[in-house]
């Protein structure tokens, strides 16, 4: 059963950080050597623009504590009432053990904390949520909810992704109240998972010498095994192919109309793809937020919340919303609810400071 | 027609753009040639001409548009008879 509703569990605060170092695509023509023809036509299809990335070193983790701080810091919240703690990422400190674990001491929260990884791309703050929310369902007094990636852990040099992806990781703080009725929607199919695929690191394909060498590949990128491989036309196939009906699938499930939306934040997975989504389901593009990808990159799970915190930083701090989330990505996995908050803590995206 | 119209200006505009010369028939093959980028930048033009010249939005992307058997870019003929469909049908 993929469709699951859940009531009286809300969302209080959003906050993300991102990478603290900026560069323009205008920065990285020569190195990836783009002419300026390609350069414009990569502008205006995909939307390239600018990125914000940080240093060697600096996990996904590091971005997730600084707005876990952050949140601590301006909610009123004790530590100790977190009885979860969900950290979705790709880019995890270790193989093993799960990096929520790690954070859990990090963070200063109780041993009793229920805290594991969810290894999601860019469906990973749905499903987080829907963890989250069901984890409030069955109990647990407040959940945090982590999502995030470092880009350079899985694309170096590839110039059909490296450029366009940034770095960022929020915090999310659920817990039980509102009194409103959220709806999700998930689901997976692997047939797709060579589509996206890091194929080198896992037992499958062990890294040894050879998957760690740089080889220029077929589109002429380069490119590692194990790095992050993208069959670009499938995944855009997949994208204008499924996210509509996804999202047609969610109104129907929790009986809404796209009238009833104040906002649609989508994966931002880039330009083209969102503009086509709105037209097919015959929203506003006021309603629907595209510009992230062009200024932070695309941040893989934290594009969603990290929209929020970019975009619409006033209108979830001050306003009631109704909001459908969608996520889109790697697995092949697609997942969407319909979530209402109330004046939450959502502060403007803040750079890394690297203090923590 | 219209459709053929808009089809050969935006061939020809994104073949300028790539610095390819040569000119277009209606067998001209597309997506053969074009990579999954070109045939985007394509799209876009198609779409921005319909828009211009009909004054409404007309949705070129779909599911089979970077699809290998059923696209309607393989060829200039077939994206006209598609675009065509689109105008009637969009």
């Amino acid at each position: 059963m993929a469709k699951v509703s859940f009531n009286d569990v809300t969302i209080s605060a959003i906050v993300t950080t991102i990478g603290n170092h900026k560069v323009d695509i205008e920065d990285e023509q020569n190195k990836y050597g783009f002419d300026d023809k390609t350069l414009n036509r990569l502008k205006k299809t995909i939307g390239f623009g600018s990125r914000y990335i940080v240093g060697d070193g600096i996990c996904a983790s590091d971005l997730c504590c600084q707005s876990a701080v952050t949140l601590f810091d301006n909610i009123d919240l004790k530590k100790d009432e977190i009885d979860g703690l969900i950290f979705v990422t790709q880019s995890p400190d270790y193989r093993a053990p799960s990096t929520a674990i790690i954070m859990q001491d990090r963070l200063g929260l109780s041993i009793d904390t229920v805290a594991y990884d969810i290894n999601l791309g860019c469906s990973g703050f749905v499903y987080g949520l829907f963890n989250g929310f069901a984890f409030i369902n069955c109990g647990f007094r407040k959940v945090l909810l982590l999502v995030g990636d470092v880009s350079n852990y899985f694309t170096k040099k590839d110039k059909t992704f490296t450029p366009l992806m940034g770095d960022a990781g929020s915090a999310v703080l659920i817990e039980k109240g509102g009194g409103n009725k959220s709806c999700f929607v998930l689901h997976s199919n692997g047939s797709g998972y060579k589509h996206l695929i890091i194929p080198a690191g896992g037992a499958r394909m062990e890294c040894s010498e050879e998957t760690l060498k740089l080889v220029e590949r077929d589109d002429g990128s380069l490119r590692r095994e194990c790095d992050l491989y993208m069959n670009g036309a499938e995944v855009f196939n997949f994208a204008v192919k499924t996210v509509p009906g996804l999202i047609e699938e969610l109104f129907e499930s929790s009986n809404i109309s796209k009238n009833e939306v104040d906002y649609f934040v989508l994966h931002q997975a880039n330009y083209y793809i969102l503009k086509n989504i709105a037209s097919k389901l015959g929203v506003s593009e006021n309603k629907v937020p595209m510009e992230t990808a062009k200024v932070y990159g695309n941040q893989n799970s934290a594009s969603i919340p990290g929209t929020i915190n970019g975009y619409l930083s006033n209108e979830y701090s001050e306003k009631l919303l109704r909001s459908v989330f969608a996520g889109f990505g790697i697995g092949l996995s697609w997942a969407a609810c319909y979530v209402t908050t109330d004046n939450i803590f959502a502060p403007v995206v803040r750079k890394f400071n690297n203090v923590l | 027609m219209i459709a053929k119209d808009i089809v050969f200006d935006a061939v020809n505009k994104v073949k300028q753009e790539l610095g390819f010369l040569d000119s277009i028939d209606v067998n001209t093959k597309l997506f053969d040639s074009f990579d999954s980028m070109c045939i985007l930048q394509l799209i876009l033009e198609l779409e921005d001409q319909l828009q211009k010249k009909l004054d409404r939005y007309i949705q070129i992307a779909d599911e089979k548009s970077m699809d290998k058997e059923l696209t309607p870019f393989k060829s200039v003929h077939s994206l006209i008879e598609y675009v065509d469909l689109r105008i009637n049908n969009g």
